[in-house]
């Protein structure tokens, strides 16, 4: 029988009052994964291909002299751990949304005492610090080695966390929009290679979005990508408050422009669900 | 021996016809895959067109030479995952007893796993590979000959390696994380010019991990043909097929049945 659309949409999200709720889900994501130290060790091995190549790609490009959007041949490898270390800790949870909403699972999860929302919000949130902290450690590691340290702006950490939880929330709401398509869509895959490559391109993730032509530098810039890569890599390596003032205001907008918008398509998405006994 | 290639050959065709039927059952899904891949990889580009809107070239290689490497390299990832997609999960099917299947019937057993699978977005890599080819090089017919030449050999390169790093199974148990990491470390390389990588690297490159032999011995070729060139980059193909062939069967020796009753189907 059809669930009743009303009932479920509302119920799902009047329920995202209970913070300590979903700090124990985060919490239990973080020490699922936690158990799987070892083989996120193991995962960061292509954080070191990646950051290899690089190295030696910027080397050959820069020299000792030489600079891309202001950052040299040192600061642009760090660039590059912080938007490695960004895009690949972010953990899988649009394609356990996907195949929850295609298979039909999603009923079950529909039925329990929280919002579908938030529950995977915590849960992202709890697997993406492991990864983060794991990849972080690794790819710092190499950097170090490979071309020697980064002044790191220690003074101003606070603003660097803020803005990097930002991006962690900004990214989730992205995948999760597209992961919500499978509600429309029998097959919603190429759209999460597309955003994959788009990260590419608008995210910044080889090159500061700077560095690009006028025009594509400011699609760049209306599109919510540069806010959850670049910028936070950006401000890492190169931190300056008028970029920081910029980045924050611009994340908050996408913060609260994706968060409308994945609530909108799960309430119009869920009507969809039609529950069968068995 | 000609009669028993000739029959391999069409039982390979066959099985190629088989999956490509399958894929295409499911018409609209088959043509969005093939559709966005190829997008995918238009976008890879992308970086390269913006650093070589900064610079001339990268010590001797243009942004004509990335096309073409871009070009190869999609060419011979749609060569591997087109004809021998079982590749890619080798170690699973080691590891979880999947050859039980194949090792029942009277085919051989590496050639009949490596030609079951097909991935249908591997089309758009094949399509990007050609339009990329095409629109860089304004090829002759025997210099499109040559470039399909080239991608084959460097699919059966990333084929071998692909089963050397997931034969690793037969000794290592489950390492179907460690085969794939390795498979894409050679597939990363590959992607990018030699010109930006150290000597000893090249040396990896040439040897350990033959991204050399997929891509930039490729481009030279296409860049520059010579007789010698070819005749290396296929023997290398040969011999590291043989190798693999070898391995595989070596470490067959060791395998365990899982006693698993299955369906078989293409996917």
């Amino acid at each position: 029988m059809p669930v009743p659309p009303g009932k479920v949409s509302s119920m799902q999200l009047a329920r995202g009052g209970a913070v300590r709720k979903y700090l124990r889900v985060a919490e239990i994501s973080l020490t699922n994964r936690l158990a799987y130290l070892a083989d996120h060790l193991v995962s960061s091995i292509f954080l070191i291909l990646i950051l290899f190549i690089f190295s030696q790609l910027w080397k050959t490009v820069l020299g000792t002299e030489g600079q891309i959007a202001g950052l040299d041949s040192t600061r642009m490898l760090w660039y590059m751990v912080f938007t490695e270390v960004i895009a690949l800790s972010t953990p899988g949870t649009h394609s356990l949304v996907s195949e929850e909403v295609k298979s039909g699972d999603i009923a079950y999860k529909l039925v329990r005492p929280y919002s579908y929302i938030l529950y995977y919000f915590s849960s992202h949130c709890g697997e993406y610090a492991v990864r983060f902290v794991t990849n972080l450690l690794v790819g710092s590691a190499f950097a170090y080695l490979a071309m020697g340290p980064l002044a790191v702006p220690w003074a101003k950490l606070g603003w660097v966390l803020l803005g990097l939880a930002l991006a962690a929330a900004i990214n989730f709401l992205v995948s999760f929009s597209v992961a919500l398509l499978a509600f429309w869509l029998e097959e919603n895959r190429p759209f999460f290679w597309i955003l994959n490559k788009m990260l590419f391109i608008f995210g910044g993730l080889f090159i500061p979005v700077e560095a690009y032509p006028q025009g594509l530098r400011l699609v760049s810039y209306l599109l919510p990508l540069r806010y959850s890569i670049s910028g936070p890599a950006l401000l890492v390596v190169n931190f300056d408050y008028a970029f920081l003032w910029q980045l924050l205001a611009g994340q908050l907008v996408w913060v609260l422009l994706l968060a409308a918008l994945v609530t909108a398509m799960f309430r119009k998405g869920v009507r969809r669900v039609h529950v069968h006994g068995g | 021996m000609f009669t028993e290639v000739k029959r391999l050959i069409r039982f390979a065709l066959h099985y190629f016809s088989a999956n490509l039927q399958s894929a295409m059952e499911y018409r609209g899904a088959f043509l969005s895959q093939v559709v966005f891949m190829f997008i995918n990889n238009l976008m890879l580009l992308f970086f390269w067109w913006v650093l070589f809107s900064k610079i001339e070239t990268l010590n001797g290689w243009s942004f004509r030479h990335l096309l073409l490497l871009h070009a190869l390299v999609g060419g011979a990832y749609a060569c591997q995952a087109l004809l021998f997609g079982g590749s890619f999960s080798l170690s699973r099917s080691i590891a979880e007893g999947g050859l039980d299947f194949y090792l029942t019937l009277p085919k051989p057993v590496l050639l009949h796993a490596l030609i079951s699978r097909s991935f249908a977005a591997a089309w758009g890599d094949l399509a990007f590979s050609l339009a990329v080819f095409f629109l860089t090089a304004a090829p002759s017919a025997g210099l499109t000959l040559c470039f399909l030449l080239l991608c084959f050999a460097g699919g059966v390169v990333m084929t071998s390696f692909a089963v050397l790093a997931h034969s690793l199974s037969f000794w290592l148990g489950r390492s179907e994380r460690l085969a794939n990491q390795l498979s894409e470390a050679l597939l990363s390389f590959s992607l990018y010019p030699e010109g930006i990588f150290s000597v000893t690297t090249r040396v990896v490159l040439y040897t350990l991990i033959p991204a050399g032999f997929v891509a930039y011995l490729p481009v030279r070729i296409l860049d520059e043909f010579t007789l010698a060139r070819v005749g290396l980059l296929l023997c290398f193909a040969l011999a590291l097929a043989v190798l693999a062939r070898f391995v595989f069967y070596r470490g067959l020796k060791r395998y365990e049945s899982g006693n698993l009753v299955v369906v078989h189907a293409a996917d």
